[in-house]
């Protein structure tokens, strides 16, 4: 473990679809692994690792539902493709909520698999860049002073200097020291480059609850 | 010539000359009977058979006269019956022959031949006679409807010619082992078995053999019942069960759809893979056939996975005549699983064995008993399913062999249990507490179990533990199969 390779992680109990799935992967050239249950995964998955999950949505013990909710909580978002039966389709709708990229219903044809895997892998990237940036911006809005943060919040939200300066119960002049202090540290260009990080800090905190 | 003093004899007598006409009777005769001297012995009598003439008509000589039997109108008009005992009597060699006879009175035995003659005519159940040689005496009037032959026939004939194989080649020895051991196989007993009728159709009947010993001879007296129809009944009633049965079974696999089309899903879903694998393998410019040769060989395998499943859900739905083997009920509760552990896996369920091995086999309908089983299963399924299990989610089945040759079946779930008012219902046709259903899976499933000689039940589980368990019991042993 620990490769940079994206891999994808075949999660399915019954042995012949988990194997089958794999050799499909495998003419294909995918890097896959693939476990019987959603403990088996969990016990060997890390943070780490990039990827998608092909995830089989009934399992006993641990169920695919159950597992993506187990993701969700410990802020582990790797996308996942969820595999479905006959008479699943509620379930489906309730993991596509959560976040899902898609569910596929067996039997299925492995271009619409792979195609599915396509799209979760980048998905994957995409959300890792963004975990990337957010962490970013988390690391150097931490660099502000309590002053200077209080001068990021309002102006991020659109607040002229006057006002601040009025709320906070200081000058417009050291306002405006602390505001190009925040733009050196925080690295933002343009008061647009401010109102987006400040943006994604708020979503980021509103998608990972145990991170607040 | 007179008569001695035979005034004295509690019999008639008379005395008749060579021509047979009597010449003096006694004073029993006078009280008794209206001919008297002048009359002609034995004309003026009906005899009772064809004792006193030859097979010309010609008078015999009362010398070379067995007893014979005559009846006779008394003074009083009531017919009499008489054996008569004649001894030739010579007086002196000049004489001639004369005849000396008594009249013993034979009526009231008469009378309770026939009454017994008219038992056995006018008896509903078919009788026949036999001595101890296997030959037919008599037969009644109900034997002769039920076998298509006439007394006359069959008199004299072996009893075999009323029994079709294997009973007929073996029925001397039969007799001879029953007279030589005493070993009574039917004697007092009864039995089961099938008749022959003259136009050679076998019927069902009930035999039972009553034995007469008189003065050193054996009589054997054979009473058979008819049971055509009383077979015909039975086996609308059976195969009435057997259809409502079937419906039963129809419904559950109905119920059941959900998991299986999961099940064959599964096969379904590796077989496109690997198919598709396959493919992709064969447009390489170098396909690797090891590769190829593994997926076509995997493939096969899911397909032949496909197919057991929907040969166990067609075995399960056939209808067929309510058949009788011998089973090992361990195996058969084995295969059944196969069958609904689908079911349970779809509800996060587990099916947990607990089996008495070795159990001896029992006799039953393979199919109803795993019938039984099912819904007994199926019914923990969905009591599980009403509430949140914590504690695991383990559907037990468990045999054991208990008291009276029996063996109990029994599945218990961890579900909420039987509601007191609701436990009297349970086996009402028609009742449910599900929303699908109809209502008669226990109820199909106690006839079903009756039918086998089983009690099917439920009690609450030992030590306060929630949840139910369901049992049947079986009676054990093998039973010939034809």
């Amino acid at each position: 473990m620990g490769n940079s390779d994206p891999t994808v992680f075949v999660v399915d109990d019954d042995e012949p679809v988990r194997d089958a799935i794999g050799m499909l992967l495998e003419t294909v050239d995918i890097p896959y692994e693939s476990f019987p249950s959603a403990q088996a995964f969990l016990s060997e998955y890390d943070n780490s690792r990039t990827g998608c999950l092909v995830l089989d949505i009934r399992m006993p013990g641990m169920s695919g539902l159950e597992l993506q909710e187990h993701l969700i909580r410990h802020s582990s978002p790797i996308p996942i493709v969820f595999i479905t039966g006959h008479g699943d389709i509620p379930m489906a709708v309730e993991a596509m909520k959560r976040g899902a990229v898609d569910f596929i219903r067996k039997p299925f044809r492995d271009q619409e698999l792979l195609d599915r895997i396509q799209e979760a892998l980048s998905q994957g990237q995409d959300q890792r860049a963004a975990r990337q940036n957010l962490e970013d911006i988390r690391a150097r809005v931490t660099s502000l002073t309590p002053r200077e943060l209080e001068v990021f919040q309002r102006v991020a939200q659109g607040q002229a200097n006057k006002v601040v300066a009025i709320e906070l119960g200081i000058s417009e002049r050291t306002v405006e020291i602390h505001r190009s202090q925040v733009m050196q540290k925080t690295r933002a260009r343009t008061l647009a480059d401010l109102v987006r990080m400040k943006l994604t800090l708020d979503q980021g905190a509103a998608q990972s609850p145990a991170g607040s | 010539m007179k008569l001695p003093n035979t005034d004295l004899l509690p019999f008639p007598a008379f005395i008749a000359d060579a021509r047979g006409i009597i010449l003096d009777v006694n004073s029993r005769w006078r009280d008794l009977l209206p001919q008297g001297p002048g009359d002609r012995w034995p004309d003026s009598f009906f005899t009772v058979g064809d004792a006193t003439h030859d097979t010309h008509g010609h008078f015999l000589a009362p010398s070379a006269l067995p007893p014979s039997r005559i009846r006779t109108p008394d003074l009083g008009g009531e017919m009499c019956w008489f054996d008569v005992h004649c001894q030739t009597v010579l007086e002196s060699e000049n004489d001639p022959q004369q005849t000396f006879g008594i009249f013993i009175d034979v009526t009231p035995q008469i009378r309770r031949e026939a009454e017994i003659l008219a038992i056995l005519h006018t008896a509903v159940d078919a009788i026949v006679i036999i001595d101890e040689q296997g030959r037919i005496e008599t037969i009644n009037d109900a034997a002769e409807r039920l076998f298509g032959y006439t007394q006359s026939e069959l008199t004299g004939q072996p009893v075999d010619v009323l029994m079709p194989e294997p009973h007929r080649s073996h029925h001397t020895d039969y007799l001879v082992r029953y007279l030589a051991t005493r070993e009574a196989r039917i004697i007092g007993v009864g039995r089961e078995l099938e008749a022959l009728t003259r136009d050679g159709r076998r019927i069902p009947i009930h035999l039972s053999v009553s034995e007469i010993r008189l003065a050193g001879t054996h009589r054997f007296t054979g009473f058979i019942r008819d049971l055509s129809d009383q077979r015909a009944t039975l086996e609308v009633l059976a195969e009435q069960r057997e259809r409502l049965a079937h419906v039963g079974r129809l419904s559950t696999m109905g119920e059941m759809t959900a998991s299986i089309a999961h099940e064959i899903n599964q096969p379904l879903t590796a077989i496109s893979m690997y198919a598709q694998s396959g493919l992709r393998l064969l447009q390489r410019e170098a396909p690797d056939l090891v590769k190829l040769t593994a997926a076509l060989d995997k493939l096969n395998t899911q397909s032949l996975r496909a197919g057991a499943i929907i040969e166990r859900i067609q075995r399960f739905t056939r209808s067929q005549e309510g058949q009788r083997e011998n089973v090992a009920i361990n195996m058969l509760l084995k295969e059944l699983v196969k069958l609904a552990e689908g079911d349970a896996r779809l509800h996060d369920m587990e099916l947990v064995f607990d089996l008495e091995e070795p159990l001896p086999p029992l006799s039953a309908d393979p199919i109803q008993i795993q019938q039984v089983a099912l819904n007994l299963i199926r019914n923990a399924i969905d009591a599980m399913n009403e509430i949140d299990c914590a504690n695991g989610r383990q559907i037990l089945i468990s045999t054991r062999s208990i008291a009276g040759n029996r063996i109990e079946v029994a599945v218990v779930d961890d579900g909420p249990g039987v509601a007191e008012d609701h436990a009297d219902l349970l086996f009402t046709p028609f009742h449910t507490t599900k929303k699908e259903g109809m209502g008669m899976g226990l109820s199909i499933c106690r006839t079903i179990i009756a039918e086998h000689g089983g009690v099917l039940g439920f009690r609450g589980r030992t030590g306060g533990m929630p949840g139910a368990t369901f049992y049947f019991t079986l009676p054990t042993g093998t039973a010939e199969h034809g």
